[in-house]
């Protein structure tokens, strides 16, 4: 066989191969329309009628076209091969592709699956119409349509798979995916061993906190929980640091890594907690972002999500990433260079306030986002576990942990409920009722009364810092002061306040 | 193949223009500002 005879076999046989393949996903479609879920059932008879014409048509064309496709090359009609077959199917599946993240999500297989069967139709129609002329190049109109669409395809699949490329062999945040798996967000968020944050070393897993272990007749508690175990201010004021100094004789294993949520935490239960064999568990909750963190991965259908599924694009997060960070930067914010400074500090509160003043006066606070940016966070987190309807965005999180409970086993487990800043401070409260993503009623109480009623439903002990907060009394201009200036997490003064709360709760269950 | 001879730069143009932008953004926007960025992300 000559090379150009086995060049065109090849040819063939890939044209073919896509037109079977597109007339298998039509028919495909077409079974499972036929069962009328993913609310077909809710469809007039001539909106299911239609697409149900289409689905079959869709079938009948990538069916004939291949059937006669293969009787020409039986025939020795077909003599001429051409890229202008595969262009075409790169085409309608890279604009297909944009086409169901633009505007069918959320995510759904059968949606897909509908929609795959419609996109094969087009694929067909379009290889009928090019393999109409095979071998002769487009010229005119055709020409230039060609090679726009080649541009524009080019360009979504070079910016789409570099961006991922990129989030793959880098840590850079604005990389990031928008879902991984729980131990790839660890991996991603956990700080280097020995790396210094607020003047103190992690220790050898990366975690912030100084090495610590059972003392002689000691208790051992392990303490899991995202950014505000790891805290932003120095060990020495934070909340765990602050329950063991009260308690004496009692170790905390301070496991925080940011950016997780309780399928994080489970993780590191069964992976870091229970190997040390501590007394209690202490499952830290930001009720904030814990709620929404939990229902971040979806393990079902992950390669078809890969490519259809908007929430794992990085084109578009990258855009909105870079223009929130290009922001913050404008008005001096995020990056205080002293947080990640090698130099060790004593730890004593006279000797971090010398390095870090504003660790003992909140007035000395700068602000870690912008007071727009900071009030989007918030509203975000408001708008959906405030809301009395968002009974499904919890379903998530409480199967998370039913999950920790099962893998505590014989462990005894406790949780601690974070509250967001603005359940604390009212002025913030107002704000965000005002804000433009917020549809009242919300009610800010409601999270912690869905928690606390789970919890107290399964014997679970917990600790719900909320009144506790409130329980302080506002500075001089009516605000509490006990989370950092715009920044989400406790300052000084509310790590104190979780301290010695948890000091309290931890003797009780200790004892 | 011709067709591939006469518009290889139509090709090579976003894949370039893309390293570049990857580039930029690693360099300039990785977002490595602050341990906390993702709450912005």
């Amino acid at each position: 066989m000559s090379r150009a005879s086995a060049g065109r076999t090849l040819h063939h046989v890939g044209v073919l191969a896509i037109l079977f393949g597109a007339t298998a996903v039509s028919a495909l479609a077409v079974l499972w329309a036929w069962r009328r879920d993913y609310g077909l059932a809710d469809w007039s008879t001539p909106r299911f009628a239609a697409l149900i014409a289409i689905l079959l048509a869709s079938v009948v064309v990538g069916a004939s076209t291949a059937l006669e496709r293969l009787g020409a090359w039986r025939a020795g009609r077909w003599t001429r091969a051409s890229g202008a077959p595969f262009r075409v199917t790169f085409y309608v599946l890279v604009l297909g592709a944009a086409l169901v993240v633009a505007a069918f999500q959320p995510f759904h297989k059968y949606g897909l699956l509908l929609n795959l069967g419609v996109q094969a139709g087009v694929l067909s129609l379009s290889l009928l119409l090019v393999l109409r002329r095979p071998g002769l190049a487009p010229r005119g109109v055709a020409r230039a349509l060609d090679r726009a669409l080649l541009v524009l395809c080019a360009t979504a699949l070079a910016v789409e798979g570099g961006f991922r490329a990129a989030g793959a062999l880098s840590a850079a945040p604005i990389f990031a995916y928008g879902r991984l798996r729980p131990e790839e967000t660890l991996e991603r968020h956990r700080f280097e061993p020995g790396q210094v944050f607020l003047g103190t070393a992690c220790d050898s897993r990366g975690f912030h906190d100084v090495p610590c272990d059972r003392g002689p007749g000691g208790r051992f508690v392990s303490s899991i929980g995202d950014s505000f175990s790891i805290g932003i201010v120095p060990h020495y004021h934070h909340y765990t640091t602050v329950a063991e100094r009260i308690l004496g004789d009692v170790e905390i294993d301070n496991l925080g890594v940011n950016a997780c949520g309780p399928l994080e935490y489970n993780v590191l239960l069964e992976t870091q907690a229970l190997p040390r064999d501590p007394d209690l568990v202490l499952y830290a909750v930001f009720v904030g972002n814990d709620v929404l963190d939990a229902a971040h991965f979806r393990p079902d259908h992950r390669w078809a999500r890969w490519f259809y599924d908007r929430e794992f694009l990085l084109t578009l997060r990258v855009w909105e990433r870079w223009r929130r960070l290009a922001k913050e930067r404008a008005e001096g914010n995020l990056a205080d260079p002293s947080w990640l400074d090698e130099q060790l500090v004593e730890p004593a509160p006279e000797a971090l306030a010398r390095r870090f003043p504003w660790t003992l006066d909140p007035r000395l606070e700068t602000p870690s986002f912008s007071a727009e940016g900071f009030l989007e966070i918030e509203a975000a987190r408001a708008r959906v576990i405030c809301d009395p309807e968002s009974t499904d965005a919890y379903e998530g999180f409480f199967d998370a942990l039913t999950r920790a409970l099962e893998i505590a086993g014989g462990t005894p487990l406790a949780v601690l409920l974070i509250p967001d800043e603005f359940q604390v401070e009212d002025a913030l409260w107002e704000a965000v009722l005002g804000h433009r993503a917020v549809r009242p009623p919300i009610d800010r109480d409601l999270p912690q009364q869905r928690i606390r009623a789970w919890l107290e439903a399964r014997a679970v002990p917990h600790l719900d810092l909320l009144p506790r907060l409130r329980a302080v009394p506002p500075l001089g201009d009516g605000n509490r002061h006990l989370y950092a200036l715009r920044d989400t997490h406790f300052n000084t003064r509310g790590n104190l306040v979780a301290g010695e709360n948890l000091a309290q709760f931890l003797a009780t269950l200790l004892d | 193949m011709r067709f591939l001879r006469e518009n290889w730069i139509w090709i090579a143009i976003p894949f370039a223009l893309a390293a570049i932008l990857v580039t930029f953004l690693l360099v300039v926007g990785s977002g490595s500002d602050s341990p906390f960025v993702y709450n912005i992300f």
